[in-house]
């Protein structure tokens, strides 16, 4: 927990809220419910008898889980609460949430318990850049769900909201009343789902939240495991190290062209996708602890290497991705990302992984596998990238003016 | 009676027949189903991969690696190069099952914008070739 913000995550689906676990996002502030570059929450708010909670503190469990201690009010003062809110929530397909209201009084109360919730759908390019959609926005109440939807063309996403126990559902909300007893609890699983729709596809099947929680803890624990462990005295530094494990898995991401294997993504909440240079820096700097996401980064990169000359996206053969995005205005080629390939460094960097691969694990057979990529990839050093003519430096200049990257290279703000 | 000049749909799976080889999809291994839809009418066809090595039926076996549906409009800008595959599915204008990796090498058998600007290509087309 850092300045007053909660975050959790699994690969490019995560959630950020503030310390009380609330979510009231404004257009340029990346707060919210995202996945696969879109905002699918932008407000979650909890009340209690119209009274907003205060935050006594929040346990940071996994970095795909967290849990909230809550009580009514938003004072800074103490108060002597008789009731006391635990929200513990988690990622998977959108997320969970356990939202448990203990009574500790001597009788029983009745409560009226509501959740706000709206979605702007933005594209994180549009919260990054303040733009206004272009789309028309839906909600329905269907089946005890609230289904919050945006539509453009053909481009369709909708977060479902519903709860495990009886709710009354409107177009902005959920309530609940409810009798708790005296020293009692009451206690409801509230679920988030994301879907992307269109073109005939059928909607995101629901994960079982806990057995996605528990693949989750599972997938934690082998990955920790597998890497080198640290026997020392000093505390400090095996705790160091293993939190450093942890963070690193926290940055993993499949992308849907690495069939289950992850690599690093850039980082929470802009850069949660694929990128060139920072996916090869991470998996470098790595690679003595977890060589597995070099392997998959070498693979997905360089399935994904360009073939063909297309301005838009400045892609050249040979040459190696900057990044990947799935969001609407990529989607519309609105931006270039689908993916985009204005880099000037990622492509040598490319051959310098494959090659520090082969040196760190002594994996011959990966670079016989890649052998085509690698020698594409230094054609295209020769070729394109020497673009004021043999002379044995490397350039650049996007051919995409309007929307491509001006500077591409580290960094390319 | 003179055959009747296939329809783009048709000449762009005539040509990936006869291609027989594509060296850029030498990592493609397994089936795409292609189903194009043309007002009531769906067309299918079945694309194998198999270590660069291409076939094209109308008939497939078992469930494939790979289901792409589109509008025939759609599909035949994609297959011509105008419309670019991925962004097509991001918006929901071509519909994709399984494995992602087969719509990404198969992009390659669309043709790209324009010729390449230079002549000398190197070792890259070279050693593909």
């Amino acid at each position: 927990m850092s300045d007053g913000v909660v975050k959790i995550l699994d690969g490019n689906t995560f959630v950020v809220s503030d310390e009380a676990g609330d979510i009231e996002a404004s257009l340029t502030d990346p707060t919210g419910l995202f996945s696969f570059d879109t905002r699918f929450l932008s407000k979650w708010v909890l009340t209690i008898n119209g009274q907003r909670l205060g935050a006594l503190s929040v346990d940071d469990l996994q970095y795909f889980e967290t849990r909230f201690f809550l009580v009514p009010g938003t004072g800074t003062v103490y108060i002597d609460a008789k009731l006391s809110v635990i929200r513990q929530r988690s990622v998977a397909a959108g997320f969970h949430e356990d939202l448990t209201i203990l009574n500790h009084a001597d009788k029983s109360v009745t409560l009226d318990i509501r959740i706000e919730a709206a979605s702007d759908f933005a594209d994180l390019f549009e919260v990054k850049d303040a733009l206004k959609k272009k789309g028309t926005y839906s909600t329905s109440t269907r089946g005890g769900k609230l289904v919050l939807g945006y539509d453009r063309g053909p481009f369709s996403r909708a977060t479902e909201i519903s709860a495990t126990k009886p709710a009354r559902v409107d177009s902005e909300g959920l309530s609940f009343r409810v009798r708790v007893p005296a020293h009692g609890e009451w206690t409801t699983g509230l679920d988030v789902v994301t879907a992307r729709l269109g073109g005939g596809q059928a909607p995101v099947k629901v994960a079982d939240p806990a057995r996605a929680r528990a693949r989750m803890a599972r997938d934690l624990d082998r990955w920790i495991s597998a890497a080198p462990r640290i026997e020392c005295d000093w505390d400090a530094l095996k705790n160091t190290y293993r939190r450093s494990l942890v963070d690193l898995a926290a940055l993993r991401f499949s992308p849907p062209i690495a069939g289950g294997r992850s690599l690093p993504a850039a980082g929470l909440p802009w850069f949660m996708t694929m990128f060139g240079r920072d996916s090869i820096f991470t998996s470098l700097q790595a690679l003595p602890f977890t060589p597995e996401l070099a392997a998959t980064t070498l693979r997905a990169l360089g399935d994904w290497q360009g073939v063909r000359l297309d301005d838009f996206r400045d892609e050249d053969p040979g040459r190696i991705l900057h990044e990947m995005r799935y969001g609407e205005m990529t989607a519309f080629e609105e931006r270039p990302h689908s993916p985009y390939y204005g880099s000037v460094d990622a492509t040598p960097l490319y051959v310098i992984l494959l090659d520090e691969y082969e040196l760190w694990t002594g994996d011959r057979a990966i670079v016989r596998e890649l052998e085509i990529e690698a020698r594409a990839a230094l054609a295209w050093i020769d070729e394109y990238a020497d673009i004021a003519g043999d002379t044995g430096y490397i350039w650049y200049k996007r051919r995409n003016e309007k929307t491509g990257l001006e500077n591409q290279c580290w960094k390319d703000s | 009676m003179a055959k009747p000049t296939p329809d783009p749909t048709e000449r762009f799976f005539d040509a990936v027949a006869e291609f027989g080889y594509a060296p850029l999809l030498r990592k493609a291994e397994g089936t795409t189903r292609f189903e194009i839809v043309d007002g009531k009418r769906t067309s299918r066809w079945f694309v194998t991969a198999n270590k660069g090595h291409l076939s094209v039926s109308r008939r497939g076996a078992g469930d494939p690696e790979c289901a792409i549906r589109a509008d025939k409009a759609i599909f035949e800008k994609i297959a011509s190069g105008k419309l670019n595959a991925v962004a097509a599915v991001l918006r929901g204008d071509l519909a994709i099952e399984g494995d992602w990796r087969l719509l990404i090498w198969m992009q390659r058998l669309f043709p790209g914008q324009r010729p390449p600007r230079r002549t000398r290509t190197a070792g890259y087309a070279r050693r593909r070739g």
